[in-house]
């Protein structure tokens, strides 16, 4: 009885370890963004404008089509459900506030996330982070900031898109069978949506963008000899972020709406 | 004053696993020491250690007069960016072709994203014949073409300190040989060499002093 109570204390231990050193590491990282004055930031800006384009505009052809298909399947079950009574307030419960973001979150998870923990895993087994390092370069300020601020913001306009896309999309792809007007199911969702809910999902998104990112190149940094320790990096990485985006979607759920 | 000064310093052996013995080193200006090893990899160890890219066990390390802090590693920038490492772990930027990692530096310090390389890098490039591979990433070069970009960078960095590995197989005989006129004149303004090599001609031509990394010990 004792070992396992001393397991479970050991693993506690080393999950709170492991949070508490991560949070001093995005606190490294945003302290960084204090500093306006630090030499690259025309690299800094570049690297963040590549960023967005991979995590945000290349995820485009992908999020558009599920955020469609979702929106579709939403309505669908709802207007049969309903009887479309309250479909704009349903959708923009569904939609806007919970499935927007953490929709968007997991298709940054599988398509962007891994890869920048796989992109740190490999610079720094093969040494590039040194090699950074020995040109007085700061990977900090240059691999961490950019990919900090272009997935971030990457995470908050695909969270914009997919809204938007799967409300309209959404609506255009079921309009066949559904009773009311596009005009009265979008007069609908503006009585139903309130500033709250466009800024918990704002805050959701940015929270999101932090967390991913952190937590990928945490586990990219933390890959330091082989390049077998590069896949394991990148499934932790993408479980973590898996778990602590539908925690942070819970808790400010239950925070703004309870 | 010495460019580089360390006292009662160890680092960890990479042969035996355990400390060196505690020694004091120093560099001066225009100094060149050749080192003689029964060990490669700590030989590389301490050349890793003089990059600062090595935490020692204990002792300290002075770099241009001021005391360098291990403890962390955004404070040793400052010392990093004069040290020119050309050994088997230095490393390009994989995902900037040859031309951005050789203007990475430049591109940081100065905020300019201007890709025209400088005329001394140009004629470093034409001498290492990497003038048509500018454009390649890291990943399309042959290793020998990878090596002599690498040398290129930390050429080009105008270090005050300049460590090698095995320089003779690192870029082949030919391309020491032709660089020869270039690392005199960099000694000539105060230029500091720490080299490993088993390439004669190189060592008499160069070495003003020898160090021993044997068994444990450093012996200057």
């Amino acid at each position: 009885m004792q070992r396992v109570i001393g397991s479970v204390g050991r693993q506690a231990l080393a999950s709170l370890n492991q949070i508490a050193t991560q949070l001093t590491f995005a606190y490294k990282i945003l302290r960084l963004l204090t500093f306006p004055s630090k030499p690259g930031r025309a690299l800094v800006r570049r690297i963040t404008m590549e960023q967005v384009y991979f995590t945000a505009v290349q995820a485009l052809p992908i999020i558009i089509p599920i955020a469609i298909l979702i929106g579709g399947m939403i309505i669908i079950q709802f207007s049969r459900f309903s009887g479309q009574y309250d479909l704009g307030k349903i959708t923009v419960l569904i939609i806007v506030r919970e499935l927007g973001p953490i929709l968007t979150a997991f298709l940054i998870i599988l398509r962007s996330a891994t890869a920048v923990t796989i992109e740190v895993g490999y610079m720094n087994v093969l040494h590039e982070v040194d090699a950074l390092e020995m040109s007085g370069i700061d990977p900090l300020w240059i691999v961490c900031v950019p990919r900090l601020v272009g997935i971030t913001s990457a995470i908050v306009c695909l969270f914009i898109v997919f809204d938007l896309v799967a409300i309209v999309g959404g609506y255009a792809l079921v309009w066949i069978i559904t009773y009311i007007h596009m005009s009265e199911f979008l007069l609908q969702i503006a009585n139903a949506i309130s500033v709250a809910d466009i800024t918990v999902g704002l805050i959701k998104a940015v929270l999101f963008g932090i967390t991913i990112t952190v937590t990928c190149l945490y586990h990219g940094f933390k890959t330091q000899r082989h390049i077998t320790q590069i896949p394991v990096a990148a499934s932790r990485a993408s479980v973590q972020c898996f778990i602590y985006c539908l925690s942070i979607s819970a808790a400010i759920s239950v925070l703004f709406y309870l | 004053m010495t460019m580089i000064e360390l006292s009662n310093f160890s680092f960890e052996s990479k042969k035996t696993g355990r400390a060196f013995q505690p020694f004091d080193f120093s560099l001066a200006p225009g100094d060149v020491v050749s080192i003689s090893t029964d060990s490669a990899e700590d030989a590389l160890t301490f050349l890793k250690t003089l990059a600062t890219l090595v935490p020692p066990i204990h002792g300290s390390y002075r770099f241009l007069g001021n005391n360098l802090n291990f403890s962390n590693r955004q404070d040793l920038l400052e010392a990093k960016k004069h040290i020119g490492f050309v050994t088997s772990h230095a490393a390009l930027i994989s995902n900037r072709s040859v031309r951005e990692n050789l203007l990475l530096q430049r591109a940081y310090f100065t905020n300019s994203l201007s890709a025209k390389l400088d005329p001394n890098t140009r004629r470093l490039c034409k001498l290492f014949a990497l003038e048509n591979k500018l454009d390649l990433r890291p990943a399309a070069l042959t290793e020998h073409d990878y090596r002599c970009v690498v040398t290129v960078r930390e050429l080009i960095k105008r270090p005050v300190i300049l460590l090698m590995e095995y320089p003779e197989k690192y870029i082949g005989i030919t391309k020491l040989n032709a660089i020869n006129d270039i690392l005199f004149n960099l000694v000539g303004d105060e230029l500091g060499i720490v080299f490993l090599s088993e390439y004669k001609y190189f060592i008499e031509t160069f070495s003003k002093r020898d160090l021993v990394i044997s068994n444990g010990t450093l012996q200057a």
